[in-house]
C-alpha cells in the first residue's frame, strides 16, 4: 500500500515538472518582448531596458527557469501586471469560490448520475432506462454555455412562453446566496451526472451478472437489498474515477459558465488576465490549476487502489 | 416416518423455456422428479443439459424472460403460484443454494460475519448476541477453525475451500428443508473436494436435510446419492436408485457416459475422452424425436420421429427410450 502511493507519487514528479516548464515558455513563446507588454508600445527605451534587467530577462533561459521554480517553491508566483498584487493573493481570493462551485457540482452529479444509473441499469433495455440514456447523452451534449443561458432565461429572468406563471426563481448573476448558486450548480453538474449515470448504469449491469448477486438473491433479500446493498456496492468503485477526473475537471475553474454567471471564481479571473495580457496571473493559475488536476488524480488513485483491492484479491 | 406419502418436494412437468432472437428455446422440458425427506437427488449430465437451470427455477431464481410452466410442489404447495413476498421467505431459509463457483459466490466487500447475519436478519427476529452465536456455532459446524477471527474476514482472505465452507454456513443458518448444491466441488482442489462432499452429507443427516445436488461428475453422484436422474437437452432420459442405475444403466446415454469412465480407468494410460459436438440440439433442429437420437449408436426410424416417453419398470426406473425397454 504505502509503496504503492510512493510509486504513484513518483510517477507525479515528470508531469510536475513538465507543465512547470511549459507555463515558463509561455512568457517567451508569446509573440513580442514581455516588458514592452508591460510598459506600453510607446514606452522610451530606457524603461524597457529598465524592465528587462528588473524581471532578469537578459539571463539565459535556464537561470530564468531556475530563478522561477525558486520563486516558485518558495510561494511567489510573481506580480499582476494590472493591479501590482502578488499573483498567489490574486488567486487565493478567488479559488474559494470555484472551490464551492466544484463541490456543489459534483454533489449534484454524483446525486442525480447515480440514481439515474441505478435505476437504468435495474430497468434494462426498457422504455425508462432507454429514456435516462437518451436525457444523459442530451446532458452530456449540451453545451455549457447554451445550457446556463436557458436557465438563466427561463429561471432568472423568467422568460418561459410555455409556462403560465412567471418562473424567476433564482439569480443570474453572482455567487452567495442559494438564489444565486442554484443555476451555475446545474449547468457545471449536468455533464457530470450524464458522464455518472452512463457509468454507473454499465458497471451496474458488469455486477448484477456476478455470482454474488445471485447468492444475495437466493438468501431471500428483497431485489432493493440486491441493488443498492450489494450490486451497488460494488459499481461505484469505477465510477468514483469518473467523480474524481470530474472533480479535478471542475476545479480548474470552469472558464465558460462563470462567464455566463458573472462569478467571480478562478475561471473568470483567467478570462480577463487573458484578455488584460497580465501574464504573471495566467501563469500562476495555469500552473495552480495543473497542480490541483494532478493532486486529485492522484487522491483518486488512491482511492481506487483502497477499494479495489479486495475486488482484485477476490478474482 | 409420517412423511413417506407426501414427498418434501414433487417438481412436476417443468419446462424452462426462453426466446432467443428468432426462436424458442427449451432448456427443461417437461422434467418431473419428487424428493423424499431426508433424501438425496443427484442430476447428472453434461453443460447445457439443463441441470442448472432446473435447480434455479425451483428458488424461481430464473432470469427475466424465461418461462416457467409446470408444477413445483413444496411441501405440497405450489412454488410458482407463490406471490415474490411469500418467495423469500422461503429463499435463504427453507430451500437454500450452494452455487458452483465459491470464488465468485461471496460478495467481495462484506466480511464473512456481515454476509452470513444478513440471512439470518431476513429470516429470523434475533439480536445481535443470538445472531452471533448461531453464526458461530454454524461457522464451527461446517469445519471452519477460528470462527470469532473468520467473522470478520473478508472472502480473499480465505482459501477457495473455506469460502465454500461459509458458503455452505450460510446457506445452513436457518436450518433448510432441503439444500440445493449446485456443482458445489466443481471449482475446488480435487483433495478439497472430498472434504467437501463429506461435510454435506454429515450436515444433512444432522439436520434431517433433503439434499438435490447437481453434478456432470458420476463420481460424485456415486457417493452422495440415494437417486439419480440424468439429464440430457432438457429431458431427463434415466432416473433411478443409485445401485440400479450404476448395476444397469439402460438409456444408451447414460451407458456411453459410464463406459467413458469405465474405459479411461481400465486402459490404463490411454484417456478416451468423447467430445460431444454440440451440447444439445435446439428443438427445431431435432424437431419432435429422442433428444439423443442424432448420436445414439442404437438409433432406429422412430427415434427421429417421436421423442419416447418416461417409461417405468418394476424396480422404479424411469427410462425415456424407445428401445431400452426392449431387453438388448
Amino acid at each position: 500500500m504505502l509503496s504503492f502511493i510512493l510509486r504513484r507519487l513518483m510517477q507525479t514528479l515528470p508531469v510536475l515538472f513538465g507543465v512547470s516548464l511549459l507555463v515558463f515558455s509561455l512568457l517567451h513563446l508569446i509573440p513580442g518582448d514581455p516588458a514592452v507588454l508591460i510598459a506600453g508600445e510607446n514606452a522610451p527605451k530606457e524603461q524597457i531596458a529598465n524592465i528587462h534587467e528588473r524581471l532578469g530577462l537578459n539571463d539565459p533561459l535556464p537561470i530564468q527557469y531556475w530563478n522561477y521554480m525558486w520563486n516558485i517553491i518558495q510561494g511567489d508566483l510573481g506580480t499582476s501586471f494590472r493591479t501590482g498584487r502578488p499573483v498567489i493573493e490574486e488567486i487565493a481570493s478567488r479559488f474559494p469560490i470555484t472551490f464551492q462551485l466544484s463541490v456543489y457540482s459534483t454533489i449534484f452529479s454524483i446525486f442525480l448520475g447515480l440514481i439515474a444509473g441505478v435505476i437504468a441499469a435495474t430497468y434494462k433495455n426498457s422504455f425508462i432506462d432507454t429514456s435516462i440514456m437518451v436525457i444523459a447523452l442530451f446532458g452530456l451534449s449540451l453545451p455549457n454555455f447554451w445550457l446556463g443561458l436557458m436557465l438563466i432565461q427561463w429561471f432568472a429572468i423568467g422568460q418561459t412562453p410555455w409556462l403560465p406563471f412567471s418562473t424567476s426563481w433564482f439569480s443570474p448573476s453572482g455567487w452567495g446566496s442559494f438564489q444565486q448558486m442554484v443555476l451555475p450548480v446545474i449547468t457545471l453538474g449536468t455533464a457530470g451526472a450524464a458522464m455518472i449515470a452512463r457509468m454507473t448504469r454499465s458497471s451496474m449491469l458488469d455486477v448484477l451478472n456476478e455470482d454474488y448477486i445471485q447468492t444475495a438473491r437466493a438468501k431471500g433479500l428483497s431485489e432493493r437489498k440486491v441493488i443498492y446493498r450489494h450490486a451497488l456496492r460494488s459499481a461505484i468503485i469505477p465510477v468514483i474515477t469518473v467523480i474524481g477526473i470530474q472533480f479535478g475537471f471542475l476545479l480548474g475553474g470552469s472558464v465558460v459558465t462563470e462567464q455566463v454567471f458573472a462569478i467571480n471564481g478562478l475561471g473568470r479571473l483567467l478570462m480577463n488576465s487573458i484578455t488584460n495580457r497580465d501574464f504573471p496571473v495566467v501563469q500562476g493559475i495555469v500552473l495552480v490549476i495543473s497542480f490541483t488536476f494532478v493532486i486529485v488524480h492522484l487522491i483518486v488513485d488512491i482511492l481506487y487502489h483502497v477499494f479495489n483491492k479486495r475486488m482484485k484479491m477476490n478474482g | 416416518m409420517a412423511s413417506t406419502k407426501q414427498p418434501l418436494l414433487s417438481v412436476r412437468h417443468l419446462s424452462v423455456s426462453f426466446f432467443t432472437k428468432n426462436d424458442e428455446v427449451k432448456a427443461v422440458d417437461d422434467v418431473s422428479f419428487s424428493i423424499p425427506k431426508g433424501q438425496t437427488l443427484g442430476i447428472v449430465g453434461e453443460s447445457g443439459a439443463g441441470k442448472s437451470m432446473t435447480a434455479l427455477s425451483l428458488l424461481r431464481l430464473s432470469q427475466p424472460g424465461e418461462i416457467v410452466t409446470g408444477e413445483i410442489l413444496f411441501e405440497g404447495e405450489n412454488i410458482l403460484k407463490k406471490k415474490e413476498r411469500e418467495m423469500r421467505k422461503i429463499r435463504g431459509k427453507d430451500i437454500s443454494m450452494i452455487f458452483q463457483d465459491p470464488m465468485n459466490s461471496l460478495h467481495p466487500t462484506y466480511t464473512i460475519g456481515q454476509q452470513l447475519r444478513e440471512v439470518l436478519y431476513t429470516h429470523e427476529h434475533l439480536n445481535k448476541k443470538q445472531a452471533t452465536k448461531r453464526i458461530m456455532d454454524m461457522l464451527q459446524l461446517v469445519g471452519i477453525s477460528a470462527p470469532e477471527k473468520r467473522m470478520h474476514q473478508y472472502p480473499h482472505e480465505l482459501s477457495g475451500g473455506m469460502k465454500q465452507r461459509a458458503m455452505i454456513a450460510m446457506a445452513l443458518l436457518c436450518y433448510p428443508k432441503l439444500l440445493i448444491a449446485d456443482e458445489p466441488t466443481t471449482a475446488l482442489d480435487v483433495t478439497i473436494q472430498a472434504q467437501i462432499l463429506t461435510l454435506i452429507k454429515e450436515l444433512q443427516r444432522k439436520l434431517a436435510m433433503s439434499v438435490l445436488i447437481i453434478s456432470h461428475d458420476f463420481g460424485v453422484i456415486a457417493e452422495m446419492c440415494d437417486h439419480v436422474a440424468v439429464m440430457y437437452g432438457g429431458n431427463i432420459v434415466e432416473m433411478a436408485d443409485v445401485h440400479h442405475l450404476f448395476e444397469k444403466p439402460k438409456h444408451p446415454y447414460t451407458i456411453e457416459l459410464l463406459q467413458s469412465l469405465l474405459r479411461k480407468d481400465r486402459h490404463t494410460n490411454e484417456k478416451k475422452v468423447r467430445p460431444i459436438k454440440e451440447p444439445f440440439l435446439r428443438s427445431e433442429e431435432n424437431g419432435t424425436g429422442c433428444r439423443f437420437a442424432p448420436k445414439c449408436p442404437y438409433k432406429q426410424e422412430i427415434c427421429a420421429k417421436r421423442l419416447p416417453p418416461l417409461i417405468q419398470d418394476e424396480h422404479n426406473h424411469y427410462t425415456r427410450c424407445w428401445i431400452a425397454s426392449d431387453d438388448r
